[in-house]
Formats: structure tokens, C-alpha cells, sequence
């Protein structure tokens, strides 16, 4: 199988197989953009993902290589969170901030499986909680004044949902 | 989370419920905002209720009969001439059982007239659409239809209209049909009462106007309606069958026109006690008939199609004790039956049991259902609100 190197942007190398990288759409546009072959030695450099969040990225690829292709966004965007899979669920108890990075990395390697269930394992962080409890959580400060909370407040919807 | 850009964000809030979304609009501005935007340009309540309510709960709320009848593609466009508000208001009216929980707000009594007699039927209406505005209708024992505002804070009744002996049953619907018809406001709402008088009253309360029927030489024990498409059942003979019309209403809402008389040939039934009805996705009516010896029939309306001469009836269950009263909301039916039973099936064939009297220590005379509120009405002259949380899964 041909492997190519990828480049963190600390600068370390990681050699991967050819169809684990593909599923990155930024990493398969950038390679057909270059003419890439196999004889290529050259590491494909990735300036905005470190080697700690890259060497997790290429972790749950590896896992998910024989994944169908997601399908197709449509209006009625899929809400549903609970349908995360025990190995991603596994693979995703980290610290918020290598949470956030992931999703980062996914964004910008264009990798839409794992954008989605990291950003559905945040929401899931959200859910059921109160403001306040969401503010704890990812340390968030309420930049609402009193009058601003009591308008919201005395909102029909808002008000009687809470 | 400051790290993530807006767009990261606003990708994560889109896959919260809508319960979470009222929460988290409240966080702070940038998560308002971000919330906001989806609430106009997105329609994120319309396709929130598409997505957490029954579509046959949607109707029922709506009152816009003809939503079960559209496409799933024209069922989004159709809804999205809607205001964003209105869906908004109507996943609250639906969450309304997460409020009263939140309230610790169980159960509420009601007391009535006691000057009216007993509580034998009741119905709910949603006036205009806007959280807690319910209006409860009940029938008593003395012929009086009484109408309760403000049920939640402090009911005030008043009198609607009066037979001459008990009330059988009371059913509400609208005129209207379509979103269009929503949105004209040419939408009057209508309440049809049945009476051992024999007589059945339409009255349109948008209107005022109220009008006496008697077309029937029996007398009437139940009414239902689906849209303008209007139910009644009475007594009859075993041989002869029970009588089962099908009414249309007339344009003006003032008088009847029975379409087609249905003739049930149950087991040893003598009288039909309960009907119910409504439509699915396929145009298909159904109806439910329940008898005093606790049968449930279930049959299908042939309306385009005159040579089936016979519907099929179908016995569905036996419930063991005259079924007083039948709620059907497609897949959801319950019924309440004589010895104090609530039944509720979800699948049209396994039911469920739940017994008011063990929970309440009084019998239960009538049920009546609007999306998520129940409200029972007991023999010690009382009304009982209903959060759906209590009922068994």
C-alpha cells in the first residue's frame, strides 16, 4: 500500500498509508493539486495542526478507513447526538482543549466524520444543562446585564421553558 | 471555547434540541446572537418541532388538518410560510409537560358548579395560539356546556350554551384546513355537543352563533371530529346494528349533513359509547368505535370508493369494561373505560393500563388530551390537569 509523510506544523513527520490521509478532502484536493506519485518523498506540510492533535487525527482515521462516505448535508440538518459509537466515544475522553483542537484540525483538514462527532460530543457537553451550568462548564463569563437577563427572562418562550 | 471561530460554534449549537437551545441562548451574547440568527434565517423551531414532535401532534396543536396530507418536501415549505415565532410557541405549548414538571406542578384541581351536576365529558381548545391560553369545555349532568379560561392561574367558567338533559360527549375542530386558511384568519372554531336530549349542538365560538340539530330519532352518545369531517354514534338494536354517522358540516357551520350511516355489528354489544377518528398520511380515515361491553372496533371510511359496500370491521381489543371514551391521535390511542382504567396504546394493538382511581381515590367520569396536557374530570366535582410525565411509558 503506498504510504505518504505528513508534517506537523512543530515540524515531525508521520508516515501514514495513502487512503487513511485521502479521507482529509484538504490533504486529497492538495495532492491531486501537486501531482503527487508514489515516488514522491517530499512530507506534505500541515502548518496549522501540531504533532500531539495530528497523531490523534491519524489514530481515529486509521480506525474509521473503511467507513462509508457520510452523506450529503440537507436542510433538515440530522440532530441527532446519541448516536456516537463506543470507540469514538473511547477515543474522545480528553480535555476540553484537545477537544476543541480536534475540532479545529477536522475543520481544517476537511475531515466531515470527525468534525461531527467531536462537535456532536460538545454539544452532548451542553445538553440538559442550565445557563449557568454551560457557563461552569467551558468557563464562559455572562456578558448579559441584569436588565438584559430580566428582558430575556420575561420573553414568553424563554421564560416559561426554563 | 474562545478558541473555536463563530462558524465552529454556531456548527455545534445547530445539533442541540430545542429545550437546550432556550437554555443556551442564555448564556451570553455571542451564543444569543449565534441562536438568534438560526431562529430567522434557519427556521430551527419549525424543523425542531419537525424533528421532536409526532407530525400527528403537530396537527392536533395546529389545528391545520391538512398537513398530514403533504409531502415531506411541501410539508417544510408549507410550514415555512409560517412565521418563526409561531413554531417557536408551538414547541413550547408541546414542552409544556417539561414547564409544569420544572413548576412542580403535578396535578391541578379544578372545582365546578356543583349547582351543574357532574362533570360527563370535556374537551380542550386553544383559543389563540399562545402558551397556557387553554380552554376547557365540560359537559354535566344538568345539559350545561360550560367553557374555563385561565385554567393554569385562576379558572373563571362561564356558561356556552345548554341542552335539555345530560351531555354525551363534546368535540372541538376548526374550519380551517390548510396553512392558508391559518394565515387568512378565516378560521372559526366550532363546538359540537351531543345530549340524551337527542339533540346536537354546533356552536361556532368564533361566531357566536349556536345552533340546535335533531336529525336523529336515537339518542346521541358520542361525537368526534377530524377536521371538518364529524362523527356521531348512538343507540341502537343488536339486530339492526348501531348506528354510526358520518356528517359533514355546512358551509355556514349551521346545520349537518349526514354523508353516510354505518351500521356496526359488534358481539352481544347493545350501544355504542365512544367513537373517535382521524386521518393518516395516505388520506386513509380510521375509526375507532368502543362499546358498552368494552369492544374496540376499528374500520376504515371508503370515501372515494362506494362499491365497498361493507367496511371491514376489525375488533381490536376487548378492553373488559364499557369504553366511556376514546382519544385517537393516529398511533396514539387511549381510552377510558367504566371501571376507572386509562388505556393508552401507542401501536394500535398492545395497551397499556393506568389506574386513576389507585392514584387519585376518585373514579373518573372523562379524559380529554391536547398535545401534552391531560385533563380528567372526576366525580367529586373536580378536573384534574394531567402532566403526560406521569403516564406509564
Amino acid at each position: 500500500m503506498p504510504q505518504i509523510k505528513l508534517q506537523s506544523s512543530d515540524g515531525e513527520s508521520f508516515e501514514i498509508d495513502l487512503e487513511v490521509a485521502r479521507q482529509s478532502v484538504t490533504i486529497k484536493t492538495m495532492l491531486e493539486d501537486l501531482g503527487w506519485d508514489e515516488s514522491d518523498d517530499d512530507p506534505v506540510p500541515l502548518p496549522n495542526v501540531n504533532a500531539a492533535i495530528l497523531k490523534k487525527v491519524v489514530q481515529w482515521a486509521t480506525f474509521h478507513k473503511d467507513d462509508p462516505p457520510p452523506p450529503e448535508d440537507d436542510e433538515n440538518k440530522e440532530k441527532r447526538t446519541d448516536d456516537i459509537c463506543t470507540w469514538d466515544a473511547e477515543f474522545l475522553k480528553v480535555d476540553q482543549g484537545t477537544l476543541f483542537e480536534l475540532i479545529l484540525a477536522a475543520n481544517y483538514l476537511d475531515i466531515k466524520g470527525l468534525l461531527d462527532v467531536t462537535c456532536k460530543t460538545v454539544a452532548n457537553m451542553i445538553k440538559g444543562k442550565s445557563p449557568e451550568e454551560i457557563r461552569k462548564t467551558f468557563n464562559i463569563k455572562n456578558d448579559f446585564t441584569p436588565a438584559e437577563e430580566e428582558q430575556m427572562m420575561s420573553c414568553n418562550c424563554s421564560a416559561t421553558m426554563e | 471555547m474562545e478558541q473555536l471561530p463563530k462558524e465552529m460554534l454556531a456548527f455545534i449549537l445547530s445539533k442541540l434540541d430545542g429545550i437546550s437551545l432556550v437554555k443556551a441562548q442564555r448564556v451570553c451574547k455571542l451564543w444569543y446572537d449565534i441562536i438568534h440568527s438560526f431562529e430567522r434565517h434557519f427556521y430551527i423551531w419549525l424543523l425542531t418541532c419537525l424533528k421532536e414532535i409526532p407530525l400527528n401532534n403537530i396537527v392536533e396543536l395546529t389545528e391545520i388538518w391538512d398537513l398530514l396530507l403533504l409531502r415531506e418536501v411541501n410539508l417544510l415549505s408549507e410550514c415555512k410560510r409560517l412565521p418563526w415565532t409561531y413554531w417557536r410557541d408551538i414547541y413550547a405549548e408541546y414542552n409544556r409537560c417539561e414547564l409544569i414538571r420544572t413548576r412542580e406542578h403535578y396535578l391541578t384541581e379544578l372545582c365546578y358548579y356543583q349547582q351543574s351536576g357532574q362533570v360527563t365529558s370535556l374537551a380542550l381548545r386553544d383559543p389563540k395560539l399562545y402558551i397556557s391560553d387553554y380552554q376547557l369545555l365540560s359537559g354535566h349532568e344538568d345539559g350545561s356546556v360550560l367553557c374555563w379560561n385561565n385554567i393554569d392561574d385562576c379558572p373563571e367558567c362561564s356558561l356556552l350554551h345548554k341542552h335539555h338533559r345530560v351531555i354525551t360527549d363534546i368535540c372541538v375542530t376548526t374550519s380551517g384546513k390548510t396553512v392558508e386558511d391559518l394565515m387568512s384568519g378565516e378560521n372559526d372554531s366550532i363546538v359540537i355537543t351531543s345530549s340524551q336530549d337527542t339533540k346536537v349542538i354546533i356552536n361556532n365560538m368564533t361566531t357566536g352563533q349556536s345552533t340546535s340539530v335533531s336529525h336523529y330519532s336515537k339518542q346521541v352518545n358520542t361525537v368526534s371530529c377530524f377536521g371538518l369531517l364529524f362523527l356521531a354514534g348512538g343507540n341502537g338494536n343488536i339486530l339492526l346494528g348501531q348506528p354510526v354517522w358520518e356528517i359533514t358540516l355546512e358551509k355556514n357551520y349551521r346545520d349537518l349533513h349526514i354523508e353516510k350511516a354505518y351500521k356496526l355489528y359488534g358481539h352481544e354489544s347493545s350501544v355504542i359509547t365512544s367513537v373517535a377518528v382521524w386521518q393518516n398520511r395516505i388520506r386513509i380515515t380510521q375509526v375507532l368505535a368502543g362499546d358498552d361491553i368494552g369492544y374496540l372496533y376499528s374500520w376504515k371510511l371508503n370515501t372515494d370508493n362506494e362499491n365497498k359496500s361493507h367496511d371491514h370491521q376489525l375488533v381490536m381489543a376487548n378492553l373488559g369494561s364499557t369504553i366511556k371514551q376514546i382519544l385517537f391521535r393516529g398511533e396514539l390511542i387511549i381510552c377510558l373505560t367504566a371501571d376507572g382504567i386509562i388505556h393508552v396504546s401507542t401501536n394500535s394493538k398492545d395497551f397499556k393500563t393506568y389506574n386513576v382511581y389507585s392514584s387519585l381515590q376518585k373514579i373518573p367520569e372523562c379524559i380529554a388530551v391536547r398535545g401534552p396536557l391531560f385533563v380528567i374530570g372526576t366525580k367529586a366535582v373536580k378536573f384534574w390537569l394531567i402532566d403526560k410525565a406521569t403516564w406509564p411509558n
